[in-house]
């Protein structure tokens, strides 16, 4: 989790260097900063929520839920419940499931419906509930 | 180990079926939808002929009584573990005190569920699987109750969940369940019209249709020859059309004998999708020659054996990262 006082020196940096967008990563947790472009003093949080990111434990072929497996489609936006089913690495028709380690809000869903995927790619992020 | 808290009637044991003893008027039983037995047995990495739980109606809920592994596949039935969503075709570890719970059916009409190495039932006469009529066989010869456990037959393995692809009934953008269909010895005693009817419309599931057969409802099948038939052997699959015309697939309790003529048999590879086939779901009968049939149970032995090569391939690659 990051405190007030970590984001409040990573605006100052971001302003002292006119970054406009700042991502931090650590501890399965993410920061996304942004700052407005050029002549704007203020910066502001996109999100203060913990940003988890879901990796592939796999390879194979990646496949969203919501096909043929009785559960519903989750899309971006979505509210998310703790060790809910979001998606499958598959192998020849065997499927590793794909689940939320926790609660919270799907952010975006990296790899596209039969995209190969390594182990450790990126399969989704999410915005975990505090 | 696995308890009933709650669930309808119907739900039997079943494996593959008791073959050997037609000829002494004992029909096969057996799992209706051989296809999603066989896939909840190989997700556990269970032998095919294992005993499920066959489960046509839910709601219904049970309580996990020891830590354990369990499978569950066929139609999607809105399995939650602790309010969890399962997938429809799943295996996974489960505490002991956790609840499971099937919610509405949707595509199908039956879930098997597996344990590790079957459920522990007796083999009788060479199987595992419930002979209702007669009542013995399966879990003390009758269909589970609230307050059963459920046992396995083996100690649960230590594994992660696993998960699959299984087709559906219906090929795909089709209203209607296909099933491929070989002529029989009376098919050609119908009328030409009855013939054509058959092997084109759609013939409705009624209500009046269980684990011995489906009643049918379509246009009404004509017989152009006259007089009775002595009674004759029949089998799961067999078309049987009795005195009102409408057609009665005979299923895995079927009878070993029957009077009625028969108008085709359907083909076993096609058995499942009339397992999976609720009233009201509609059938059409697609005639083929023997050679076709043949060319079918090739590739459903294709299919069924790249199913569990994959899941057993899965299995050992989870252990080894494991």
């Amino acid at each position: 989790m990051f405190s007030e006082a970590d984001m409040a020196r990573l605006i100052e940096v971001m302003r002292q260097t006119a970054t406009t967008h700042l991502t931090v990563e650590g501890a399965g947790e993410y920061l996304s900063l942004g700052l407005r472009p050029a002549g704007s003093a203020s910066a502001r949080a996109i999100s203060s929520a913990p940003v988890k990111m879901i990796k592939s434990s796999a390879l194979g072929v990646f496949i969203h839920c919501g096909g043929d497996d009785g559960l519903q489609k989750v899309e971006p936006g979505a509210r998310i419940s703790a060790r809910q089913v979001l998606g499958y690495v598959s192998l020849d028709g065997a499927r590793n499931p794909v689940r939320a380690s926790e609660a919270g809000v799907l952010k975006s869903s990296t790899p596209e419906e039969g995209q190969i995927v390594g182990y450790g790619d990126v399969l989704f992020e999410m915005e975990c509930d505090a | 180990m696995i308890d009933v808290v709650s669930l309808p009637p119907l739900a039997t044991v079943q494996d593959l079926g008791r073959v050997g003893h037609w000829r002494q008027g004992l029909g096969r039983a057996g799992a209706m939808d051989p296809l999603a037995h066989r896939a909840a047995n190989w997700l556990l990495g269970n032998h095919e002929n294992a005993a499920t739980l066959e489960i046509p109606l839910t709601p219904a809920r049970f309580v996990i009584a020891q830590d354990t592994v369990f499978s569950m596949a066929g139609a999607a039935c809105g399995a939650r573990l602790d309010g969890v969503a399962l997938p429809r075709c799943w295996a996974g570890p489960a505490k002991a005190g956790q609840e499971l719970t099937l919610g509405v059916m949707d595509g199908g009409a039956r879930v098997y569920l597996g344990l590790p190495g079957g459920i522990d039932v007796p083999m009788v006469l060479g199987s595992r699987s419930t002979q209702l009529r007669e009542g013995f066989g399966g879990f003390e010869g009758r269909v589970l109750m609230p307050g059963d456990r459920l046992r396995a037959a083996a100690p649960s393995p230590i594994m992660p969940e696993i998960s699959c692809a299984l087709p559906g009934p219906r090929p795909e953008g089709s209203d209607d369940i296909v099933l491929r269909v070989l002529p029989s010895s009376e098919t050609n005693e119908f009328s030409a019209q009855s013939r054509d009817a058959f092997f084109s419309d759609a013939y409705k599931v009624t209500p009046a249709s269980n684990r011995q057969g489906y009643r049918l409802d379509g246009p009404v099948l004509e017989r152009d020859a006259t007089g009775e038939l002595r009674s004759h052997g029949i089998a799961p699959g067999i078309v049987q059309v009795p005195g009102g015309g409408q057609p009665i697939i005979q299923l895995a309790d079927s009878a070993t004998m029957g009077g009625y003529p028969k108008i085709a048999c359907v083909i076993e590879p096609d058995l499942w999708r009339v397992g999976q086939a609720r009233p009201g779901d509609t059938l059409r009968f697609e005639l083929i020659d023997t050679a076709t049939a043949r060319a079918a149970e090739r590739e459903e032995a294709v299919t069924l054996n790249a199913l569990r090569s994959s899941l057993a391939h899965l299995g050992h690659l989870q252990k080894v990262w494991s």
